[in-house]
């Protein structure tokens, strides 16, 4: 019969429970069921279905693709359980999921389901399989020797030769009369049961001796070469070898979950309860942050260590915490990240628009069918010690799990009696025998993953301690009406006799959000709950939050209110705000702080410039601000002697040049280099490496060679100072002889090497004259600023030091 | 906790915080019961905040608390459960209080550790010599303990599966050890009486009902602490103390005024003769029956050695009075620890030290063994309600100018001097005629320029002591109305009659000296005034910033704080004579 005419045979409530139990076949079932069968016995959708079925169904499966169609006795001797209702439970509950059909007693498997065990049992493929890889005439061959029926189709040669070795008594007679090696060699290829046997090379085509183990085996079909290399062992002979089973020790039955001491129910779902609070309120600073843009990422999108130590300072969790969070409100769809940053979707001001255990619901349902587990660097794996989350959203320490894998688990651990606790290990046992495939198909162990679940679900207070809380109790029982079709994982007793459903009992146990707070004489102001969030918001902008455990605390300091009356509020708005919220009114200090931040907010004030042009008077100063390029530079006088302006420094020294004034760079930074022409005849490093006699005053320097302008960047003045060290020499050499010449340069190179170390006078010229800036301690080659400038006058030559710019 | 408001007046929002919300009807009977395992943090006007920590808990213990007890109080006033994980908590650290015993001389058997309903300090007495015993409450924490080498090199041999030698010497040490690894050590070995002197308290001091039970509770122990709060009579209970041991005592103060207090205060309430007080100071040595010294002088080392060791260690003392024992210095400390036979009594009005050596005040002097609330005592009106006013005066252009000019650590000083205080000051003085106005100040020339414009008296460090109790008496009987004081004033004066304290300058906002100069005029008044503390603060200086620390701490404390401006203030009745008393 078709699996397209047996499905129609089911009755709606079966067919109901296929779907529930394997949601991807929806969509098939709505175009009929030839469209359903096909998808139901799709491999894809066999292999989904194997994901969520537990051990009994796993190994019953298993058996039932090795003896490919069986009653359940005859399954149950295959395995030696000895557990033939266990068998039978299986095999309906595999029926109910579509992937085996029950007739008249008989079991078979549907469709692909016995290509999706490669070793069902442990086990090598079978002797037919394998005699695909033989030639006719060696089938042939082996038939004849071991007495098998042959057939001119080699296919059934296989089968007969098959059934010749299957059973107990005929490879016994198959092994009569060998030699104990190969006794050996083929008990212990039986205790590996589906080895690959490697071949020496070329032992096909070298003719072993007889007695050779292998050539023993193969010449009766108790090892059969696939390749030049490699033989294997048929599963017949292994099953013929175990006549009392091949699984004796499978559990058919659920592990039943053995609890230990724990919280009574009141205690557990207060410490759920709080929990759940902190977290909330971690949740609503984050989404707030990610609201206003504060949150940022690396590169790769991740949220890094140090921006998860500052968010966690901000929220009052730990690091750990923090990363579960960020994963709850992303797979809620609350935060995503766009262009470096975490921001907060359109889901967001509707999510914190909703009263406080409404919105914790909704994060518990949202995180029940969540696909992805952040905590992967938390997780103690097999090889490496455990360590704490380096990043959120990290792609790397993601691990995305079936939606089922929290459900698994918080229904295992609603099971846990009142006053009892789950222990981890054990849970792990349960949870992973109701699915094993879920499990343990990834690097980390089972009892890593499901501790890390664990400490999601005490973070959102499901569970305290071990033990469940109410919160658990309800979801579960709301969760279990549309999932987990199984009885023996359900709650006992009808839904309706088994206490509130979810939104109450987080209505009862979180309570309503508070808008009011006690604010203190000491400044500081305590919610006696938790807040409503745009409260909490506000006061997060004009208090320091403080660590003050599950109730919002908040400190008011100049510099809080000095953040918010820079984020818009006022005095006023201050006090109308802490008015409508403050229990017992506006302390009388608090409202003396906020006058005074008032009155000084904004009394220092910050211009935006780039140039400052600070002149001789005032006079000075207006000239410059009338003129027609005053308005055309956006100069602004900002004081009676001061101007700024937007334009760069640079280009305001041109055009106040080209106005007719006589500016200079003010904190310039020049290059220092040996003055090539000292009057007396000696060379600067001579000048300047010892006191020498008071110079006289001389002519004005006859020097057109350095000039002062200077506002050079970093790189530039480095660059300079290498063309300065090139550049320097040839200005030496070209000077003339016996007032420095090749000496000069000599002189010039040993002072870029060697730094003065006593004070020097610094001198430049500066339109036409020379300025000092005197007592700096300064090397050939140095960069120095010019703010030390005394002023503009005319120096000796004698002077040891000069500047230049080296741009002229 | 998220447990719905108003089914009881504690919160508790973390592991080792509780709130009390004053505005619940039940909040007075919670506090009291609250406050003996709990130690008070802060006390604004709404909640006052309380910790749970080891010494609070040990301390609690220590006076017979059970945790059983401990966890009914908090479920019985908690808004909401208690968390499974604070009672638990306190489940562990109370049992932890007297699983080790100290305890004296031979002739004691393991099994009597495990009787602890004697009287611990009657267990007979003992010389330093004598050896001791330390017994463990069970085997495993011998070994636990005795594994830790640390513990091992204090003590001597095994004498039993559950039980060491202690040398006597060794017996500070181990305490303080023991108290680092959470395992604080009941010492119920004997005390040495110490040589005899008994001397009775005059027939006309009657003690207050709370200094009588802190005598009483401090008594059969013969160690630990009393706190009493500023104002409440410390001194005259350490005398009732002294007075009950009945042996030469050594009293450790602060400073010679507070040596005069003590001495004076002596001489008033008992029947000590002159002769019997000596005072152990820069200006004479006399050892006496009852010996007057101060921690300075004690902690004093030459070469390394303390100079006068021998007063402590030797003298044969049977009490030692440790004064304002939240100031006890370092090196006191180390001494202490070397007369661990002796009795010993702490008085403080807190036991928050500013060094957190809190637990070696617990370790070395004792447990708490009595403490009563400023509240309390303010409602029993044994203390003066008081309220806190700052003043806000401004500076003129140049001061301002000044004071910015000035290095950062002389812009204090700068504004301690503005001038505009001087009118203030005056107009205080003028309305708080008859009250008995104590002008305090840290800038001497401050001081200087207040005592010149009013013509007042100034007390200054330099000013002979026999002076300065005579112009105290003087203000006291009315003779003057105001009295201007440096820092000499911030302790141990006894002016009971003084109602007002102006506040010229002050250390940068310190919270113990804000303290102690409140504590001046909160002693209660025979007419039931109020006591009012001015503090005045130049606007727009580094004084407004001291000034909201200390706004803080008062508030804190549970005093009502208000700032007025200077031009609200002005002869007779103002602003600051607005009701207002600590919550």
């Amino acid at each position: 019969m078709r699996f397209a005419d047996h499905l129609r045979r089911w009755t709606p409530e079966a067919l109901a429970r296929l779907l529930t139990a394997r949601p991807d076949l929806l969509g098939a079932a709505d175009r009929g069921f030839g469209a359903l069968a096909r998808r139901a016995v799709s491999p894809v959708s066999m292999a989904r279905a194997l994901i969520e079925a537990d051990v009994g169904m796993v190994v019953t499966a298993e058996a039932l693709v090795v003896a490919r169609r069986g009653t359940a006795a005859e399954l149950d001797e295959l395995l030696g359980t000895t557990d033939l209702t266990g068998v039978i439970d299986a095999l309906e509950r595999l029926a109910e999921r579509g992937l085996v059909v029950l007739e008249d007693g008989v079991a078979a498997p549907v469709g692909a389901l016995p290509d999706l065990f490669a070793r069902p049992l442990g086990l090598g493929p079978s002797f037919e399989e394998l005699a695909r890889h033989l030639p006719a005439a060696t089938t042939d061959s082996l038939a004849q020797v071991l007495g098998a029926e042959g057939s001119n189709r080699p296919a059934v040669t296989a089968a007969a030769i098959a059934r010749r070795l299957a059973t107990p008594d005929g490879l016994a007679a198959v092994l009569a009369g060998a030699r104990p090696e190969v006794t050996e060699t083929i008990e212990l290829l039986i205790e590996q049961r589906s080895p690959a046997v490697g071949l020496p090379a070329g032992f096909l085509y070298r003719q072993p001796e007889p007695s050779d183990p292998l050539r023993w085996l193969l010449e009766r079909g108790l090892l059969v070469a696939v390749s030049e290399q490699v033989a294997e062992l048929p599963r017949e002979v292994v099953v013929a070898a175990h006549p009392e089973g091949l699984a004796p020790e499978a559990r058919l039955r659920p592990v039943p979950l053995r609890p230990v001491a724990g919280l009574p129910a009141d205690a557990a779902t207060a410490a759920g309860a709080d929990a759940a609070g902190r977290m909330l309120t971690a949740a609503e600073t984050v989404v707030g942050l990610a609201r206003a843009g504060e949150v940022i990422t690396r590169k790769d999108g991740a949220v890094g260590i140090r921006e998860l130590r500052r968010l966690s300072r901000r929220c009052d969790v730990e690091v750990g915490e923090l990363v579960r969070l960020l994963s709850v409100l992303r797979s809620a769809r609350l935060i995503e990240v766009v262009d470096r940053a975490v921001v907060a979707t359109d889901l967001a001001p509707v999510w914190l628009g909703l009263d406080r255990p409404r919105r914790w619901t909704a994060l518990v349902r949202c995180w029940l069918g969540a696909a992805e587990l952040a905590s992967s660097p938390l997780l103690g794996r097999d090889d490496r010690e455990p360590t704490g989350p380096v990043a959120a959203f990290d792609e790397a320490d993601l691990i995305l799990l079936p939606l089922s894998a929290r459900r698994h688990l918080v229904h295992a651990l609603a099971g846990t009696p009142v006053g009892e606790a789950a222990d981890p290990a054990q849970l792990s046992e349960v949870v992973v025998w109701r699915s094993p495939n879920l499990w343990l198909s990834y690097d980390v162990t089972p009892l890593g993953l499901i501790d890390a679940l664990l400490d999601e679900a005490r973070q959102l207070g499901l569970m305290a301690a071990g033990s469940p809380t109410r919160m658990l109790d309800a979801l579960v029982r709301e969760d279990e009406a549309t999932w987990l079709p199984e009885p023996e994982l359900r709650l006992p007793g009808p839904a309706s006799e088994r206490g509130p459903d979810l939104d109450t009992v987080a209505a009862e146990v979180l309570g309503p959000d508070q808008d009011q707070l006690v604010v203190q004489t000491d400044l500081s102001a305590v919610a006696l709950g938790p807040l409503v969030p745009a409260v909490a918001e506000a006061m997060s902008e004009m208090a320091d939050r403080e660590p003050g455990g599950s109730l919002p605390s908040f400190r008011f300091s100049p510099t809080s209110l000095r953040q918010a009356f820079d984020r818009g509020w006022t005095a006023g708005t201050i006090e109308d705000f802490l008015g409508r919220h403050a229990l017992s009114g506006v302390p009388q200090p608090l409202s003396y702080l906020i006058g005074d931040v008032a009155r000084r907010h904004g009394t220092v004030r910050v211009l935006p410039a780039r140039s400052v042009v600070v002149t001789g008077d005032e006079a000075e100063a207006v000239g410059v601000a009338s003129s027609a390029r005053a308005a055309r530079l956006g100069m602004r006088l900002v004081a009676p002697t001061v101007l700024t302006s937007p334009v760069e420094p640079n280009r305001m020294l041109d055009e106040l040049r080209a106005e007719g004034l006589f500016p200079v760079l003010d904190g310039a930074t020049v290059v220092v280099r040996a003055h090539p022409e000292p009057v007396d005849g000696t060379t600067s490093a001579d000048a300047v490496s010892g006191p020498g006699p008071e110079p006289a005053p001389g002519p004005p320097p006859d020097w057109t060679g350095p000039e002062l302008v200077g506002g050079l960047s970093p790189h530039e003045i480095d660059d300079t100072v290498a063309d300065l060290v090139a550049g320097g020499e040839e200005t030496a050499r070209a000077d003339p002889p016996g007032e420095g010449g090749d000496d000069g340069a000599v002189d010039l190179r040993h002072g870029i090497d060697r730094r003065l170390n006593r004070p020097a006078v610094v001198t430049h010229l500066v339109d036409g004259g020379l300025a000092e800036s005197a007592g700096v301690l300064v090397a050939v080659g140095d960069t120095v600023s010019l703010l030390g400038t005394d002023g503009v006058t005319e120096l000796p030559l004698e002077t040891v030091v000069a500047v230049e710019d080296p741009d002229r | 906790m998220n447990a719905p408001i108003g089914s009881g007046p504690l919160l508790l929002p973390a592991a080792d915080t509780v709130l009390l919300n004053l505005a619940h009807p039940d909040a007075a009977a919670a506090r009291s019961e609250l406050a003996r395992f709990a130690e008070l943090d802060t006390a604004p006007d709404g909640l006052h905040t309380y910790r749970l920590t080891d010494l609070g808990l040990w301390n609690a213990a220590a006076s017979g608390m059970t945790a059983d007890r401990i966890i009914d109080t908090l479920r019985r006033w908690s808004a909401g459960p208690v968390p499974h994980t604070v009672e638990a908590a306190i489940v562990d650290t109370v049992d932890r209080f007297g699983r080790v015993v100290i305890e004296g001389g031979a002739g004691r058997h393991e099994g009597d550790a495990a009787d602890r309903s004697g009287d611990p300090g009657n267990g007979g007495t003992v010389d330093d010599r004598r050896s001791l015993t330390v017994v463990f409450a069970d085997e495993a924490l011998a070994d636990e303990l005795l594994a830790d080498a640390e513990v091992a090199r204090h003590v001597g041999g095994r004498l039993g599966a559950r039980s060491v030698a202690l040398d006597p010497l060794d017996r500070g040490a181990l305490k303080q050890l023991l108290l680092e690894r959470r395992w604080p050590a009941d010492d119920r070995a004997a005390l040495s009486p110490g040589l005899p002197h008994p001397f009775a308290l005059r027939p006309d001091l009657v003690l207050r009902p709370y200094q009588e039970a802190a005598v009483n509770a401090w008594l059969p122990s013969g160690t630990g602490v009393i706190v009493l709060p500023c104002g409440a009579g410390k001194t005259v209970t350490g005398i009732a103390a002294a007075a009950a041991v009945g042996a030469r005592t050594l009293i450790l103060t602060t400073g010679p005024a507070a040596i005069e207090q003590w001495r004076a205060e002596l001489l008033r309430f008992t029947d000590l003769d002159p002769d019997d007080i000596g005072v152990y100071s820069s200006r004479g040595r006399a050892v006496r029956p009852v010996t007057l010294t101060t921690y300075h002088l004690l902690a004093t080392r030459r070469d390394g050695v303390f100079r006068h060791l021998d007063l402590l260690q030797g003298g044969d003392w049977g009490l030692v009075i440790y004064d304002e024992v939240h100031l006890l210095p370092s090196a006191v400390f180390q001494l202490t620890a070397g007369i661990q036979s002796r009795r010993r009594l702490g008085l403080t009005a807190t036991l928050v030290r500013e060094d957190g050596r809190q637990r070696d005040v617990f370790g070395l002097v004792g447990p708490k063994r009595f403490d009563v609330g400023w509240r309390e005592l303010e409602l029993q009106g044994w203390l003066a309600p008081a309220t806190c006013t700052e003043i806000r005066v401004p500076p003129t252009a140049a001061e301002r100018m000044a004071h910015a000019a000035a290095p950062v650590r002389q812009r204090a000083q700068v504004a301690a001097g503005v001038a505009a205080k001087l009118d203030v000051v005056a107009d205080l003085v003028d309305r708080h005629q008859g009250d008995g106005v104590l002008i305090i100040g840290t800038y001497l020339d401050g001081l200087h320029a207040v005592a010149d414009r009013l013509d007042l008296p100034l007390l200054t460090g330099a000013t002979p002591p026999a002076e300065r109790l005579a112009r105290f008496e003087q203000l006291r009987r009315g003779e003057i109305d105001a009295l201007v004081v440096s820092k000499v004033g911030n302790t141990s004066i006894d002016l009971p009659e003084v109602a007002v304290a102006v506040q010229v300058s002050g250390t940068y906002g310190s919270r113990q000296e804000e303290a102690q100069r409140l504590g001046r005029i909160v002693r209660p008044k025979q007419d039931d005034r109020q006591a009012h503390f001015y503090t005045l603060v130049a606007q727009d200086t580094v004084e407004v910033d001291h000034a909201r620390r200390r706004q803080r701490f008062l508030a804190e404390q549970g005093y009502g704080y208000e700032i007025v401006d200077a031009s609200d203030v002005g002869p007779g009745p103002g602003p600051a004579d607005a009701t207002s008393s600590r919550v």
